[in-house]
C-alpha cells in the first residue's frame, strides 16, 4: 500500500514580503516506497511546514508534491487535493486524540470515513490496537491514558486506514526520556512490520540515527544533506551539519597548503576528505570528539595531525567524560575519553587526530 | 498500492473546499449578519436624513434637539450614566481583585455569585427598590423612622430621586463589569507581581501599580461596556424617576413613541444621538487600547499566589455579601413582602399577609400568556444566536484574513451599539418593509438573534481556544470533510461551551426590555412589557407577586438545566474532564 513521495521546488512563505519568513526555501526531495525517512533540523527551520504541506494541512506558495504517481499539489497545474483525500496517516506532537471519543471509537474514525463494514471495523480496529499493544485499552477515553498510552493509540489510528503514508510530527517529544527511547524502537518495529513510508519530524539527532533509512537534515528552509544516518554522521558537508549532528570540533583553516592539507590555530593539519574546495568563504576542519585521541607520550601510530595540547577542563558525565584542550591562541578541542581515564587538568597532552576522520568543510 | 494510486482524485479545487471552506461560507455568514446588524442601523440614519431637503431636515433636528424636554433628557441621561458607570466599574474591580486574587473564604463558591444579578429582571429590580425606599412606605424607610423614633410622614430616603437612581443602575451593571475584569485578574501573570513583591513593595502598593496597570484594557472595556448599557438603560429610569419626572434618553423615546400620533422623525434623530455617542466611545476606546497596546496580560492562565488578606478578610467578605444584599436580598425580600399585601400602602403585618395577589395572576388576561411568549421567544431567538455565534466564533479562531475581521467586527457590533438603537431600528426596518410583520412576534425573534450574539460569541470562543486545532486535522487525515470534522470532533467538545451560552442569552432575552420595548404588539406582551403595565395600572403587590413568580420559575430552570447538566457529567464518570471547563466567570469572559 505503501507509496513514495516526491517533492520538487517547494516554497512557501509567511507574511508579506517586507517581514515575512520563508519557512520552505525551494525543497527538493524524494522518499521512497516503504522508507522511514527523517526530517532533522532546529527548531524554526521549517520541518513542520513541509510536512504540513505533505499533509496538504498547509498550502505551499509554489512547486509540487506527488505522492506515487498522483499529484496531490502542485503550483503550476493548480491542484491542491484536499487533505481527506490523500489517504495519508498522521501522528501528532500532542496525539491529538479526540477527548470526546473512546480509543476504539477514536482508531475507528477513519476506518468510518472509509465507509468500512461494522464487522470489519471491529476487527481492523483490534489488530490495530494489538500491533501497537495497546488492545486492552480499547474502551477508555483518552484522558485515563498515559502519555506512551496515547502516543500508542494515535499510532494506531494513524495506521488504521492503511495509508499510503504515515506523517508523525515530533511524536516522541513529549514523552519522558526513557519512555521516548522505547518508543522510537516501537516505531521502527511498526514501519517494519507494515513496511509503511513514513516522514518522521524531529529536532532530536539521537532519535533521527536511530529511527531513519534515510535521513534529511534541513535548515532555515532548505535541505542542506541527505543520505543514511551513517553517510550524514559520518561524512558531514557543512559545518552546520557536522555540530548539529553530534557536535563535532570544528578548528578553523587558515589557508589551504600546496601539498594539500591546511593551516589552523593548531598547526598544520592533513584531511581525507575535503568539501570545501571550489567554494570561497571561511572554512573548518570537522573531527567528532571521539576520534580525537590523548596520550601522554607520542601515539606512535605515524598519525599525520599530532600536537602538544594542554588539558583545561574535565566533565565527567557517568560513562564518559569530555575533555578540554587548548593550544596555542584561541584553539580547542574537545575530546571524549573512556570513563575510566584518569586525566589530570594543567597537564599537557599529546593529541592525535587521524586524518581519514577529519574533513574539510565551508561553514 | 496501484489501486489507490490511479483512483480519480475527485475534482481537485485550490484553495477553497468544502462546505465551510473559508471563503464561501464566511462570506455568506457576514451577509447575513450585515443584513441583521448593520441593516436596522441604517434604518434609523436613513429616517434621520431622508425623507425631505437636507437643510430642513438638520433644521428640524436643531429645533428638536434644542426644546428644553430633549437638552433635560440629554442632561440626565449624563447626570445618571457617568456615576452609575464608575459605580459599577469600582465595584466590578474590587469584587474581580477579591475574588480572584486573595484569600477570602470560600472564592471558589463566591466566584459566580456577582453575576447573579444578571438574572433578575432590571423591571423587577426596579420595583423592587421603590417597595423599599419610597417616601412614604418604603420599607426602609418606615422600618428607619420606627428605630430612630422619627415623627415624619416621609423620608428620609426617596426612590424617585437622582441619587437613588444612580446608585440602582450602577450596582446593576457591576455584573457586567465583573464579567470582563474577573477573568483578567485571574490570567495575570503572578509572577509580575511577585517581582513587585521581592523590589519592596507592599501587597497593597504592588495592587496598585502592577495590578491595576496591567488589567487597563480589562478596565477600559469594562468603562465603555457600563456606559453603554447605562444610556441604554430603561426600566431603571422608567420605574424611579417617571414620579418626579426624570427623563433620559430611553424613557423620552419612550414617550415620543407611545403618545398619539407617534412622532418617528423625532425618535430617529434621538436614535442618531444615542449613535453617535456610541461611536465616539467605540473610537475613544479604539484610541485609547490602541496607545495601551504594550500592556500585555501573559501568563500561564492561571494565577497561584493569592494576596493574603490577613486581619482584612471580615471586611472583605462583608463588602461581598453587601454587594449581594444590595443587589439580590434586599429587592427580592422586598418583592416578596410587597406581594403578600392585600394592598400598597397596608401595615407590615403577619396576620393580614397572603397569597391572593399570587392567585389573582392565573386569572389574569395577560399575564400567564406573556409568560409563555417570553418563554418560547428567549428559547428560540437564543437557539438561533447560539448557532450564529458558533459559526462565527470558529471562524474567528480558525481562520485569518480582511473578510474574517470584518465577520467579527460585524459580530461585536451589537455590544458596542445601545439596544434601544437596535429596537428602533429593527422597528423602522419593518415600518418599511414589513409593516404587517409588526403584529407578530417575528421582528422579536430576528432581533433577539443577533442582539447579544456578542455575549454568546465569548462563551463559545472561550471554549473553542481549548479545542486545539490539530483534533480538527487528525480528522482531515482521517478522511473527514470539513463540515463532517465541524460535526463530529468540533461540535461536540464545543457543546458544553455553546450550552452555557445559550443559558446566558436564553436567561437575558427572558428578561429583555430596553430593545423589546419598541417592538412588542400589544396584542402579544412578553413578560418584562406585561410587568411594566401592570406596574403602570399602579397594581403595585400584583406586580410584585409576577416578579417573584418568575424568579422563582428562573431558579427552578436555572435549577434543573445545571442538574441535567451535573448528571450528564456524572453518568460519563468523568469522562468530561477534559473537556473546556466554563467556570461562570469566563462564560461571559469578554461581555
Ligand atoms: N502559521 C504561521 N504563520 C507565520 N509563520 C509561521 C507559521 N507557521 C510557521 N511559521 C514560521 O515558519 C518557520 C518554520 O516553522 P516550522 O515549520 O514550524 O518549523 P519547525 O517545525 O522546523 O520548528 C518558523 O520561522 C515559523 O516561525
Ligand atoms: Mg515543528
Amino acid at each position: 500500500m505503501s507509496a513514495s513521495v516526491t517533492i520538487e521546488q517547494l516554497v512557501k512563505r509567511y507574511g508579506d514580503a517586507r517581514d515575512g519568513v520563508t519557512a520552505l526555501d525551494d525543497v527538493s526531495l524524494t522518499m521512497s516506497s516503504g522508507e522511514l525517512t527523517v526530517l532533522l533540523g532546529p527548531s524554526g527551520c521549517g520541518k513542520t511546514t513541509l510536512l504540513r504541506s505533505v499533509g496538504g494541512l498547509v498550502t505551499p506558495d509554489s512547486g509540487s508534491i506527488h505522492i506515487g504517481d498522483q499529484p496531490v499539489f502542485s503550483s503550476a497545474d493548480r491542484i491542491d487535493v484536499a487533505t481527506r483525500k490523500r489517504h495519508i496517516g498522521m501522528v501528532f506532537q500532542s496525539y491529538a486524540l479526540w477527548p470526546n471519543l473512546s480509543v476504539f471509537d477514536n482508531v475507528a474514525f477513519p476506518l468510518k470515513e472509509q465507509r468500512t463494514s461494522r464487522a470489519a471495523i471491529r476487527t481492523r480496529v483490534a489488530d490495530g490496537l494489538e500491533l501497537v499493544g495497546c488492545a486492552h485499552l480499547s474502551r477508555r477515553f483518552p484522558h485515563e491514558l498515559s502519555g506512551g498510552q496515547q502516543q500508542r493509540v494515535a499510532l494506531a489510528r494513524a495506521l488504521a486506514a492503511e495509508p499510503r503514508l504515515l506523517l508523525l510530527d515530533e511524536p516522541l517529544s513529549n514523552l519522558d526520556a526513557g519512555l521516548r527511547v522505547r518508543m522510537r524502537g516501537e516505531i521502527r518495529r511498526v514501519q517494519q512490520r507494515t513496511e509503511q513510508t513514513m516522514i518522521h519530524v524531529t529536532h532530536d539527532q539521537g532519535e533521527a540515527l536511530a529511527l531513519a533509512d534515510r535521513l534529511v537534515v534541513m535548515r532555515s528552509g532548505q535541505v542542506i544533506q541527505m543520505g543514511t544516518p551513517r553517510e550524514v554522521y559520518e561524512d558531514p558537508r557543512t559545518a552546520f551539519v557536522a555540530d548539529f549532528l553530534g557536535s563535532a570540533n570544528l578548528v578553523e583553516v587558515r589557508r589551504h597548503r600546496p601539498d594539500g592539507s591546511v593551516e589552523t590555530p593548531l598547526g598544520p593539519m592533513t584531511a581525507a576528505r575535503d568539501h570545501h574546495q571550489g567554494s570561497d568563504g571561511a572554512a573548518y576542519v570537522a573531527i567528532r570528539q571521539e576520534d580525537v585521541h590523548l596520550g601522554e607520550g607520542p601515539c606512535g601510530r605515524g598519525c599525520a595531525n599530532e600536537y602538544e595540547l594542554s588539558l583545561q577542563a574535565v566533565e565527567y558525565l557517568g560513562d564518559h567524560q569530555l575533555a578540554t584542550l587548548a593550544g596555542g591562541g584561541e584553539a580547542r578541542l574537545i575530546a571524549r575519553c573512556p570513563a575510566g581515564e584518569r586525566l589530570r587538568p594543567g597537564i599537557g597532552y599529546r593529541v592525535c587526530l587521524p586524518a581519514e576522520r577529519c574533513s574539510v568543510v565551508p561553514s | 498500492m496501484t489501486q489507490l494510486l490511479t483512483r480519480p482524485t475527485s475534482r481537485p479545487r485550490y484553495v477553497a473546499r468544502g462546505i465551510l471552506g473559508w471563503h464561501w461560507g464566511m462570506l455568506a455568514l457576514a451577509l447575513v449578519l450585515a443584513v441583521l446588524i448593520v441593516g436596522p442601523l441604517g434604518f434609523v440614519t436613513g429616517r434621520a436624513v431622508l425623507g425631505g431637503e437636507l437643510t430642513t431636515k438638520v433644521q428640524e433636528f436643531v429645533d428638536f434637539m434644542s426644546q428644553p424636554a430633549t437638552l433635560r433628557a440629554l442632561r440626565n441621561t449624563f447626570l445618571i450614566a457617568v456615576p452609575a458607570t464608575l459605580i459599577a466599574c469600582a465595584g466590578g474591580v474590587a469584587l474581580g481583585w477579591l475574588l480572584a486574587r486573595t484569600d477570602i473564604p470560600g472564592r471558589r463558591l463566591l466566584n459566580s455569585m456577582p453575576l447573579i444579578p444578571i438574572l433578575i429582571p432590571r423591571v423587577s429590580a426596579a420595583i423592587g427598590w421603590v417597595f423599599l425606599l419610597s417616601p412614604r412606605q418604603g420599607i426602609l424607610n418606615v422600618f428607619y423612622r420606627d428605630v430612630f423614633g422619627s415623627d415624619a410622614e416621609t423620608g428620609p430616603f426617596n426612590a424617585h430621586s437622582f441619587l437613588v437612581i444612580i446608585f440602582v443602575m450602577g450596582i446593576n451593571l457591576v455584573p457586567y463589569a465583573y464579567a470582563l475584569m474577573y477573568p483578567s485578574f485571574t490570567q495575570m501573570n503572578s509572577e509580575l507581581e511577585e517581582a513587585g513583591l521581592a523590589s519592596g513593595a507592599s501587597e497593597l502598593r504592588v495592587a496598585w501599580r502592577v495590578t491595576l496597570p496591567a488589567m487597563r484594557p480589562a478596565l477600559l472595556g469594562s468603562l465603555s461596556l457600563c456606559f453603554m448599557l447605562a444610556i441604554a438603560q430603561f426600566s431603571i429610569p422608567y420605574i424611579l424617576g417617571s414620579p418626579e419626572r426624570i427623563t433620559v434618553l430611553t424613557t423620552e423615546l419612550f414617550g415620543l413613541l407611545t403618545t398619539f400620533p407617534a412622532n418617528y422623525d423625532a425618535v430617529a434623530y434621538l436614535g442618531i444621538v444615542l449613535g453617535l455617542f456610541a461611536v465616539i466611545l467605540l473610537y475613544g476606546h479604539r484610541r485609547l487600547t490602541a496607545l495601551r497596546s504594550f500592556v500585555t496580560v501573559t501568563g500561564k492562565g492561571h494565577s497561584d499566589r493569592l494576596v493574603r488578606l490577613r486581619r482584612w478578610k471580615p471586611a472583605a467578605l462583608a463588602f461581598v455579601w453587601l454587594y449581594a444584599g444590595l443587589t439580590v436580598i434586599l429587592p427580592v425580600g422586598a418583592l416578596v413582602v410587597a406581594s403578600l399585601l392585600s394592598f400598597w400602602g397596608a401595615d407590615y403585618r403577619l396576620d393580614e399577609m397572603g397569597l391572593d395577589w399570587y392567585r389573582s395572576l392565573f386569572d389574569h388576561a395577560w399575564a400567564m400568556p406573556a409568560l409563555g411568549n417570553s418563554l418560547r421567544l428567549a428559547l428560540v431567538g437564543s437557539l438561533c444566536c447560539i448557532v450564529l455565534a458558533a459559526l462565527a466564533s470558529w471562524y474567528g479562531v480558525r481562520r485569518k484574513g480582511r473578510l474574517n475581521s470584518v465577520l467579527q467586527g460585524l459580530a461585536e457590533l451589537p455590544i458596542g451599539i445601545p439596544s434601544s438603537v437596535f429596537g428602533i431600528g429593527f422597528l423602522f426596518a419593518f415600518i418599511a418593509l414589513w409593516a404587517d410583520g409588526l403584529n407578530t412576534s417575528f421582528p422579536l425573534l430576528v432581533m433577539y438573534s443577533v442582539l447579544f450574539l456578542p455575549f454568546a460569541m465569548r462563551s463559545v470562543t472561550s471554549a473553542l481556544h481549548q479545542v486545539s486545532p490539530e483534533l480538527e486535522e487528525a480528522a482531515y487525515v482521517s478522511g473527514a470533510s470539513r463540515f463532517g470534522a465541524f460535526r463530529r470532533v468540533t461540535l461536540p467538545l464545543l457543546k458544553n461551551g455553546m450550552f452555557y451560552g445559550w443559558l446566558l442569552v436564553l436567561a437575558i432575552l427572558f428578561r429583555e426590555l430596553e430593545a423589546t420595548v419598541f417592538l412588542v404588539t400589544p396584542g402579544t406582551p412578553v413578560f418584562a412589557s406585561a410587568l411594566l403595565d401592570m406596574w403602570g395600572l399602579a397594581r403595585w403587590p400584583q406586580a410584585a407577586a409576577y416578579s417573584v413568580l418568575v424568579l422563582l420559575l428562573t431558579l427552578v430552570l436555572l435549577g434543573a438545566m445545571s442538574g441535567l447538566l451535573g448528571i450528564g457529567k456524572r453518568a460519563g464518570s468523568g469522562r468530561r474532564r477534559p473537556f473546556p471547563s466554563n467556570r461562570p466567570g469566563s462564560v461571559h469572559g469578554g461581555v
